[in-house]
């Protein structure tokens, strides 16, 4: 689903770390969080693209977040989670895993509160939780090359 | 299907496509029809699953040709396109 059907009505997020980055995902596009996966690199990738996984038995392409969102580097994490999310046009989605530093909270953002964002996947800035939260839109991911 | 390692990624190529292994040093050669590829390991061969194409995902992040992905033993394995192998595994060496 795009982040268009919610120009009026909310949207509940996950919020995530990455680095120094606070992450909303909108979670009808958040298929599950675990605890972050093996990743096995693959050569010659771009830097955003931290390499395969297996997930439920299928292979899965892991992207870093904080890389995806050109976020300044954080504190080594100590939890750091996988989130297997859908990206891409909703008709057209695709299992892809988010490594993230954190997994933080889910929040309700309301209709059209978001700011326009820098561009990318970030689709705007909401102002949550005393900071500002990224919004992230994942139907953005695969689009470019 | 063999698997092997490469850059700590295991990649896999069909059985039926290999006309020798060799060790040589600390690498693997694998000899095809179209060419050697250099791997640092052979982790075994295992039944070749029906491989997934790469995804857009995939695809727009990494600029490699693959016959698909598969899962062997726990571990996500990229199919080799024998004609169009990843840059990384290609080697100049031949067999001696």
């Amino acid at each position: 689903m795009s982040l268009e059907a919610h120009n009026d009505s909310n949207l509940r997020c996950l919020v995530v770390q990455a680095g120094q980055y606070r992450c909303a995902i909108p979670v009808e596009r958040v298929r599950r969080v675990v605890r972050a996966l093996r990743v096995f690199p693959l050569p010659a990738s771009r830097p955003e693209l931290l390499g395969l996984a297996e997930f439920s038995g299928e292979p899965l392409a892991v992207l870093d977040l904080a890389q995806l969102v050109n976020a300044p580097p954080g504190a080594a994490p100590a939890f750091p989670v996988t989130v297997v999310a859908w990206a891409g046009p909703w008709a057209a989605r695709e299992a892809v895993g988010l490594a993230a530093d954190a997994a933080l909270d889910v929040i309700e953002v309301a209709a059209g509160s978001w700011a326009e964002g820098t561009g990318g996947i970030v689709r705007g800035d909401i102002a949550a939780e005393g900071t500002v939260v990224r919004l992230v839109d994942l139907e953005a991911i695969g689009s470019n090359g | 299907m063999l698997l092997v390692r490469r850059d700590k990624t295991p990649f896999g190529v069909a059985a039926r496509l290999i006309e020798s292994l060799e060790q040589r040093g600390d690498r693997v050669l694998v000899r095809l029809s179209s060419g050697v590829l250099s791997a640092e390991e052979v982790l075994g061969f295992v039944p070749m699953e029906q491989p997934v194409p790469p995804g857009r995902v995939l695809r727009c992040f990494w600029p490699e040709s693959c016959h698909g992905l598969t899962v062997a033993d726990g571990l996500p394995v990229v199919v080799i396109d024998p004609d169009r192998p990843p840059r990384a595994l290609v080697t100049k060496e031949e067999e001696g």
